[in-house]
């Protein structure tokens, strides 16, 4: 029964920083409707820059995150203009034809992104170690400190996102793009300025769970590549588009993911995901949370 | 197929079939043109699936189920590679049909999504199973020396003619798909699915049909690449990166358009062998992110592929030859 309970607290632990960037993924995609593959590829970039800093400068991956998140964003924002947009320029006969052109443009982009990780920093894995080292005991529980600070401040920028949409001027200018485009456009919403931000706060949404990441996951060229799926997973099991859904789908990828480590195989752990994954494409095709969405 | 067409796809076929005689001398570039035409097939048969408008990243897992069904029907049960291929071939088109049912009823992005995931579940499943698939290490085909029976030839020649074969009888499918009312409705459902199924058209059924036929060619080309290199591993059989390469050729050469892939089959897979060989000894991972930049620029320069660019280019070409004979 501990054990049980142990599973579960690491599961949430772990699953809220998969509920961070899948958020962002879920933002970008509800917003802009590009799906990005390369969104692993910037959590992996963050993990780099988290660890870079810790080793080249000394500088702890909370002050990180201060420094590395506004340049996230700002790359998030030129990726979104520089790459992505030229796709809406051309006319298309429908936008779905724009939506697999950008499939495959963040596709390449990923390629682009992992293997100049591989040229800068080689293939080895690396691992960060001694930021918050140690556990927090708890009677019988324990929680390790990296994973309990990724909690923390994974639900800390979570809700600062929640707030933003929800409750600021900026948020509802971003629904109002998200309800109707073209209306927004006529009440004077820079709709064109809404996507670009809402990719870039996405990105920075990854750039910080990489960040933190680093702190007790260790970090390869390709490491985006996995979170990625995990990402689709999280954002399918969530709604797509749903950004609270994501959140609690990550949450409860991380879970089924401890638990399968720990009472099946520990290399299934992922197996596990996808088994709930198919699950929930039978039986709640639209998300736990999702609106069926028309065509 | 018009009679224009078809001189020009036998002509591209004389070509490709007189190609080891006046360019694939060396070894390696015979190895390149084999490699290309497997996956020129496999690009082939992915994009019938895209004819109705649908965008599978999973292909890998047809190509690899192909591939190790092949080598495990001959190592288990002694079944000629011949036979084994289509067998193999078979057993895909299965599972198409399963993920088809999973996945094709939801509309729109679904279909990428779950396709795309199931690389990662079935290369994670081939390394778990090592009794049956020899785990990390992966599978070798046992050696028979020059056994044309048995689906093995010391000279990769052989191959090279076999792939081109299944190339061309794969582009003959895809044409005929395109020209039957099957790729009618195909089209319809991509144009617009609820119009479509107003018609009558049964667009679950169809698009998982199409998945399946998608799915069987493509695992039968995955027997033929495992014959070819006479080895298979989890990674290369069901990794993301074969799926992405297979898709990515199909995409960036037309998605939907018959030639689409014929042509961004030819360009990119010896593009990223001969950049691959070349830059051989410089650090790891330069190889591959000049093929994302070449691809990057191609996508930006028309996000609907080569096909559409080039008649792009041949129509202003015409325009301006036009003008500058009236004035």
């Amino acid at each position: 029964m501990i054990a049980l309970v142990q599973t579960i607290i690491t599961g949430v632990l772990v699953g809220s920083l998969f509920g961070l960037f899948s958020s962002g993924f879920a933002l970008s995609f509800g917003i802009t409707r590009v799906v990005n593959f390369s969104h692993g590829d910037f959590v992996t970039l963050g993990m780099y820059a988290s660890l870079m800093l810790l080793l080249g400068f000394g500088v702890h991956p909370l002050l990180s995150i201060v420094l590395v998140t506004p340049l996230m964003f700002l790359l998030g924002m030129l990726v979104y203009r520089v790459v992505i947009e030229q796709t809406l320029k051309r006319r298309m006969e429908r936008p779905e034809d724009a939506q697999h052109a950008q499939m495959v443009i963040t596709l390449a982009l990923s390629i682009l992104i992992e293997n100049m990780l591989l040229l800068a920093f080689g293939s080895a894995t690396r691992t960060m170690n001694g930021v918050f080292a140690g556990d927090v005991n708890l009677g019988p529980l324990y929680a390790n400190k990296a994973q309990l600070a990724a909690f923390f401040i994974s639900t800390v920028c979570f809700g600062i996102l929640w707030f933003v949409l929800t409750r600021t001027s900026f948020g509802k200018t971003m629904r109002a793009t998200v309800d109707d485009r073209d209306m927004a456009t006529m009440i004077g919403i820079d709709t064109r300025a809404v996507y670009a931000v809402s990719f870039g706060i996405g990105i920075a949404l990854a750039g910080i769970a990489g960040i933190v990441l680093a702190t007790f996951y260790p970090v390869a060229p390709l490491t985006g590549s996995t979170l990625i799926i995990i990402a689709f997973v999280t954002v399918v099991l969530g709604g797509l588009g749903n950004v609270v859904g994501a959140f609690i789908g990550g949450l409860t990828v991380g879970i089924v993911q401890q638990l399968t480590a720990t009472y099946v195989a520990l290399d299934l752990q992922n197996v596990g995901i996808f088994v709930v994954f198919i699950l929930i494409l039978i039986l709640r095709p639209q998300g736990l949370f999702g609106r069926r969405i028309a065509a | 197929m018009t009679r224009i067409n078809a001189i020009v796809a036998l002509g591209v076929l004389a070509l490709a079939a007189s190609l080891p005689l006046w360019l694939a001398h060396s070894a390696f570039l015979l190895n390149v043109a084999l490699v290309t035409l497997i996956f020129t097939a496999a690009a082939i048969a992915w994009n019938i699936v895209a004819y109705g408008g649908q965008i599978s990243f999973g292909h890998s897992v047809f190509f690899g189920l192909g591939a190790y069904a092949t080598v495990l029907l001959k190592v288990d049960f002694n079944l000629t590679p011949w036979l084994g291929i289509f067998v193999s071939g078979l057993l895909a088109a299965i599972v198409a049909v399963g993920i088809g049912m999973l996945s094709l009823r939801q509309r729109g992005i679904y279909f990428a999504l779950v396709t795309f995931a199931l690389t990662l579940i079935f290369s994670i499943l081939a390394v778990h199973f090592e009794g049956l698939t020899g785990g990390d290490v992966g599978l070798s085909v046992p050696l028979l020396g020059n056994a044309p029976t048995q689906f093995q030839f010391t000279s990769k020649i052989w191959y090279y003619y076999i792939a081109l074969a299944f190339v061309a009888a794969f582009f003959a499918i895809a044409a005929w798909v395109y020209s039957s009312r099957l790729g009618l409705s195909l089209r319809a459902i991509r144009d617009d699915e609820n119009a479509a199924r107003a018609c009558g058209v049964k667009t679950v059924q169809l698009k998982i049909v199409t998945l399946a036929l998608s799915g069987l060619l493509t695992g039968i080309i995955g027997g033929v690449y495992v014959q070819s290199t006479l080895f298979i591993d989890p990674n290369t059989a069901f990794g993301a990166n074969t799926a992405i390469q297979i898709a990515l050729i199909a995409i960036a050469g037309g998605m939907g358009r018959l030639c689409g892939p014929l042509v961004g089959g030819i360009i990119l897979v010896p593009l990223q062998q001969v950049l691959g060989a070349s830059l051989w000894g410089w650090p790891a991972g330069l190889n591959l992110a000049l093929y994302a930049i070449v691809v990057l620029t191609i996508l930006l320069l028309d996000p609907r592929g080569m096909v559409d660019l080039a008649e792009g280019i041949a129509a202003t070409a015409r325009r301006l030859v036009l003008r500058g004979a009236k004035t």
